[in-house]
């Protein structure tokens, strides 16, 4: 307390203590008033849209970037290994034949380069017996 | 209300903050936490200025509904810059005001201010009626704040954005006329 404050401060504890004994209100503060203010609370903060992740961004970020590789992932299909040579049965049918072009054309793309080698295979099938047999 | 705000030791400023930025679960656990720590104070309050007690419990709901008020959903909201109570103590006062007001106690006037208070309070307790009945209302608000509510001179100011000069005023003339009430003389003999 302050000298400025003590000089003003000069009511007698006994009176101090009267007028603080005499200022507490009764128990007037029902269970039910207490649920109102809680009621208006819980409906005034649930217009507050805030989720766990918005309160960790860094998670946040890491979580986006994943579903977001794994996405791209699945957009590029499977991909064919460029050390299989050229002709190959790419598709698994037990023998290597047009079809097998097809699915090289669709899984290489429509490159220049990539292009001439799958007239390349293309030429071989069909230059080749009927039935290509896989080797 | 859950029973953890009883137990709930963050300060006011802490509780505000979360009220500002939290989630809405934590938000609404921190209001409540506010609200139990201070309701008392606010009814306390109420009750200097208000005759009945449905008319306080009003002016709780009012004030605390002010202050939920103060918290957006989204941007800034409060900053506590002093005491709690610093803050409710004017909504409190003002807000019995009105429902006095309301309740046609007092004669309308349109040039009727919040300021403008009975020359005697409706209704005080007995006991603070026969100790502060004679004096002004300003001066008994100032006693009040200062020796109930324990608030600094420089805090009763803030509160009431008086000067601290007005302050100093009021609470030694109060001081004096209670010295030299017949009431209260005999607290200031013994």
């Amino acid at each position: 307390m302050t000298r400025d404050e003590q000089e003003y401060d000069d009511l007698p504890q006994d009176l101090i203590d009267q007028l603080k004994s005499a200022d507490q209100p009764v128990s007037m503060i029902t269970s039910r008033v207490d649920r109102e203010i809680s009621q208006l609370a819980e409906a005034h903060f649930s217009r507050r849209r805030q989720t766990v992740w918005s309160r960790h961004p860094a998670w946040a970020a890491v979580a986006a970037t994943a579903l977001l590789a794994l996405l791209l992932v699945q957009l590029r299909g499977p991909q064919v290994d460029e050390h299989v040579p050229i002709y190959a049965d790419l598709d698994n049918s037990g023998r290597i034949d047009i079809a097998d072009v097809l699915y090289l054309a669709r899984t290489r793309g429509a490159e220049q380069q990539q292009r001439a080698e799958i007239d390349a295979f293309a030429m071989r099938v069909v230059s080749l017996a009927p039935t290509g047999e896989t080797s | 209300m859950a029973k953890t705000e009883i137990s709930d030791r963050r300060s006011d400023a802490d509780l505000v903050d979360v009220c500002n930025h939290g989630d809405a679960r934590e938000a609404t656990r921190a209001f409540e936490t506010l609200y139990n720590r201070h309701k008392n104070y606010v009814i306390r309050v109420a009750l200097r200025f208000v005759s009945d007690h449905d008319s306080a419990l009003d002016v709780l709901q009012e004030t605390f509904s002010y202050l939920l008020r103060k918290f957006p959903p989204s941007g800034k909201g409060l900053t506590l810059t002093a005491r709690f109570t610093s803050l409710l103590y004017p909504v409190a006062k003002n807000s019995a005001i009105t429902s006095m007001r309301k309740s046609r106690r007092f004669p309308r006037s349109d040039n009727l201010q919040v300021d403008d208070l009975p020359a005697k309070p409706p209704v005080l307790d007995s006991d603070i009626a026969a100790l502060l009945g004679e004096l002004s209302d300003e001066r008994r608000e100032v006693l009040m704040l200062r020796f109930v509510d324990d608030l600094s001179l420089q805090e009763i100011a803030d509160t009431l954005q008086i000067p601290l000069g007005t302050v100093k005023s009021r609470l030694h003339l109060g001081v004096r006329q209670l010295r030299d009430s017949p009431e209260t003389k005999i607290f200031f003999d013994s």
